[in-house]
């Protein structure tokens, strides 16, 4: 989905973000989005991805590096930047006095384009009553409210920071659903930050792994499952055509070790004690890793 | 983005409506109530002016007029007061609350955002401040009639246009600390404390380096009334800085008016353009 003149979706060019004098957020990220989908980007507590979207909405400023949004600087261009985007927060930024209606009125009056129509179909096809104040709603239903919004920007970049915090597991997948349908519908970008490795699995094209400030890995998810062992037992040493990632689990608790191998290793005879990792072992063999090399501190 | 105004600062509004009308309704009230007593008549005057005593039956009513003092300098602090109130929260509440996420996510034009945030409080603050000045107008020339207003410092500050701009700086100003602070508490605080130094400056800074008009000579001012700005308790005559010469505006009055309106109006501008810098460079969050 790159735009015809060139430019990313998203792009993060040598991205740094420093807050104070020496709380590194962010350190030297690049990353380029440009096919539509959902993107799940994952990583712990203070692993900088609320930080990251920020910087895209042009809410932090870059400490070095740049980013832009469909080719516009976020924080230059905030205007033209910010019409390519619909950007859920962790916590729903809704007025607890005005009425999920109002919330629509004030998206539209902002908003240039925005598709109020959109949002109210979206919330009443999960039962969100329009005339309820924000103040009252389960915090599943505000999260639904404040994605409803996002939607009806009819942006072509979501930006979605954890929403599903929160929520629990009938209005996750509520959510999800909800996500799933209309990026394919309307050929849009979600990058959907989260901490459950589930639920990227069930609605992501692509994963992007954090840990503290650094990208651990970008691939698809079907790279990821194809390019990573699982090997029990003992840890394998680092080879030419693989790298150990880190300790993980088996579902039986039986100690095993993530390995990431080369495109000659899988083309050519697996090794016959490992087997294909969940997700979930990837990503925690990431985490482990990052977390035995100090990167936590 | 009135209805977002009126619901998350309505009580601040109603006071401030409340405060302005009501000082205004008293004020006019009272204004009507001194004109009963036909203040100012020229037999009173000369009663007053020879000092043979007090049997002037406006006595009565010159009493009550230094009892309005109260009401009519209440409206020297108040625009500050309401200004700074209500300016304050305007962006520190949204980003107190995280609410400001939502109009910043949806557009990159803040400062259009904070206009049409603005713009309802604004106008609340002008309705409340041109009610109690115009009420505030007529009390201070039903108390003095014998003073030109446009040619006196009495009550200087408490009518016509003074206490409309003074609560529009003062709601500039405090926007700009609510946006650079970004906490409700704080921004109320700091607001109130610099509006209230402000509005301090601005009546002591008066008559802004306009020289007086008339050098009243005191045996004159005593036979004749002229010059009269304020009444000592023992009925002398004094002027607006107690101890000095007097000093009379006379024809330089709108002199006067002009710098305090520009002092004022730069300041308003000095407290938009730093309201909009902070707004347009600041993260939503506290």
């Amino acid at each position: 989905m790159r735009r015809p003149d060139g430019s990313r979706v998203l792009l993060a060019e040598g991205l740094s973000k420093r807050f104070g004098r020496d709380v590194w957020a962010l350190r030297d990220i690049s990353i380029s989005i440009d096919s539509p989908g959902v993107i799940g980007l994952v990583g712990p507590n203070a692993a900088g991805k609320s930080t990251l979207m920020k910087t895209w909405m042009g809410f932090e400023r870059p400490t070095k590096g740049s980013v832009a949004v469909c080719g516009d600087d976020p924080t230059r261009r905030s205007e033209q930047a910010l019409q390519h985007l619909g950007y859920v927060p962790q916590v729903p930024a809704l007025y607890r006095e005005l009425s999920v209606s109002r919330h629509l009125d004030l998206a539209a009056a902002i908003r240039p384009g925005f598709d109020r129509a959109h949002a109210e179909r979206r919330l009443d096809d999960l039962g969100v009553p329009l005339s309820a104040r924000a103040g009252h709603l389960s915090g599943g239903q505000a999260a639904q409210v404040s994605l409803a919004i996002a939607l009806g920007t009819r942006a072509r970049v979501l930006l979605l920071d954890e929403p599903l915090a929160s929520l629990d597991p009938l209005a996750r997948r509520e959510m999800l659903d909800v996500l799933a349908r209309d990026t394919t519908e309307h050929g849009s970008t979600a990058l959907l930050s989260s901490h459950v490795v589930a639920d990227v699995e069930r609605v992501c094209d692509r994963l992007i792994i954090l840990g503290v400030g650094r990208i651990l890995l970008d691939a698809t998810i079907t790279e990821t499952r194809a390019r990573h062992r699982l090997v029990l037992g003992e840890r394998p040493a680092d080879g030419a055509d693989s790298r150990v990632i880190g300790s993980a689990e088996t579902a039986d608790r039986v100690p095993a070790w993530v390995i990431l191998v080369t495109d000659r290793a899988l083309s050519g005879q697996d090794h016959p004690s490992t087997q294909e990792p969940t997700l979930e072992q990837v990503v925690l063999a990431y985490l482990a890793s990052a977390s035995r090399r100090g990167d936590w501190q | 983005m009135a209805h977002v105004a009126w619901r998350t600062t309505r009580i601040e509004m109603i006071l401030v409506l409340v405060v302005g009308i009501g000082i205004g309704i008293a004020a006019v009230i009272d204004a009507l109530g001194l004109s009963a007593f036909e203040l100012g008549s020229p037999a009173c005057l000369a009663v007053l002016a020879g000092r043979d005593g007090w049997s002037c039956p406006e006595l009565e009513a010159l009493g009550r007029a230094t009892s309005d003092d109260i009401l009519v300098g209440i409206l020297i602090i108040v625009p500050w007061l309401a200004g700074g109130l209500l300016g304050s929260q305007v962006v520190a509440r949204e980003i107190d609350r995280g609410t400001i996420v939502l109009p910043w996510s949806l557009s990159g034009a803040r400062v259009r955002w904070l206009v049409r945030r603005a713009a309802f409080p604004l106008v609340v603050l002008l309705v409340s401040m041109v009610v109690a000045s115009v009420g505030e107008s007529l009390l201070v020339a039903a108390r003095r009639p014998w003073l030109d207003p446009w040619a006196s410092l009495a009550d200087f500050g408490t009518w016509g246009l003074t206490p409309v701009l003074a609560g529009v700086t003062a709601f500039a100003v405090a926007t700009a600390v609510g946006a650079a602070t970004g906490r409700q508490v704080l921004s109320l605080v700091v607001s109130l404390v610099i509006c209230t130094l402000l509005a301090l400056a601005i009546r002591h800074a008066a008559p802004y380096g306009v020289p007086s008009d008339t050098w009243i000579d005191w045996e004159v001012a005593e036979r004749t009334g002229a010059g009269f700005v304020d009444w000592e308790l023992d009925a002398r005559p004094a002027t607006w800085q107690t101890g000095q010469l007097p000093y009379v505006p006379g024809d330089r009055m709108i002199e006067v008016l002009a710098r305090q309106s520009a002092i004022l109006s730069a300041t308003t501008l000095l407290g938009v353009g730093a309201a909009a810098v902070a707004v347009r460079r600041r993260r939503p969050t506290p």
